[in-house]
């Protein structure tokens, strides 16, 4: 904060705004993130968590 | 032309007040830093960026999860993905950064002493915004808002996937039709598209001298 006009609280909140719009532009990719750690795939009702897409990728053994 | 019209004043509704933000109230040392942090979503393809769109608009998607585990909704938005709804989210998603960083630049071309002597005086925020940093910004806003919106019309990728009936662009009928081997329509598509790219700048130019975006690194 640059000047004594300004209130704590209203820097603050423009932090937040600022913050904010930077997660909601990453958002969709944390979403696919959570979505790729999920057993049974997108739109599921059950969340199982597994690497299993991810070890099909870089196989762990041979 | 009009969901990239909208785009465009959204994308500044939301972006600039983030650079002013930035310029204003943020040491100099860190400006670049967060405007660094804009920079983020293009680590990530378009492609897959475009495309993780999917799974958050559509009827199963996080908005609607969320919305209706708040209580908002009732059932599901099916009005969001395949519209040009979709195309517009997408596409304020995809070039919002563009108008963080060129209201970054121009907002450079407003000098801070502006700042505080408006503060000194009691100026109320909105005639600071609208008789100081306006005028003074506006080749730079006019340059963010020519980029978005030029992009907007021309990227084919977003209507191909966020988009539906009624949700097209140029880009999207000139590759169709290079696809369909209608290379003179994919080619009068295009000239409309430079043409209007070239007027814009113009018009833009006449009214903003465009090269004052450059007067504060010379």
């Amino acid at each position: 904060m640059s000047d004594d006009y300004t209130s704590i609280w209203s820097y603050r909140l423009k932090w937040l705004y600022t913050l904010l719009v930077v997660f909601t532009l990453m958002l969709p990719v944390f979403y696919v993130m959570y979505i790729s750690f999920n057993k049974n795939g997108f739109g599921a009702r059950d969340y199982v968590f597994t690497l299993e897409w991810y070890g099909n990728i870089f196989p762990i053994c041979c | 032309m009009m969901h990239s019209s909208v785009s465009v004043v959204i994308s500044f509704i939301v972006g600039f007040p983030i650079a002013v933000f930035v310029r204003r109230r943020i040491p100099q040392i860190a400006q670049h830093r967060v405007i660094l942090l804009f920079i983020l979503p293009f680590m990530v393809s378009e492609v897959i960026r475009i495309f993780s769109l999917r799974p958050v608009l559509q009827r199963t998607g996080l908005v609607n999860t969320v919305l209706l585990k708040m209580g908002v909704i009732t059932e599901p938005i099916t009005a969001i993905l395949y519209t040009p709804l979709g195309v517009i989210i997408g596409e304020v998603m995809s070039f919002l950064p563009f108008i963080v960083f060129a209201g970054f630049l121009a907002m450079e071309a407003v000098p801070k002493h502006i700042f505080e002597i408006c503060d000194d005086l009691g100026a109320p925020r909105h005639r600071v915004f609208i008789d100081i940093i306006l005028p003074l910004a506006a080749p730079g806003i006019f340059a963010g808002g020519v980029f978005i919106f030029v992009n907007s019309l021309g990227v084919a990728l977003l209507p191909n996937i966020l988009g539906g009936p009624g949700a097209v662009n140029a880009g999207l009928i000139a590759t169709q039709a290079i696809a369909a081997l209608d290379f003179p329509l994919a080619m009068a598509v295009s000239a409309i598209m430079m043409t209007t790219l070239l007027g814009l700048l113009y018009i833009g130019h006449r009214l903003f001298d465009l090269t004052r975006i450059l007067s504060p690194i010379n």
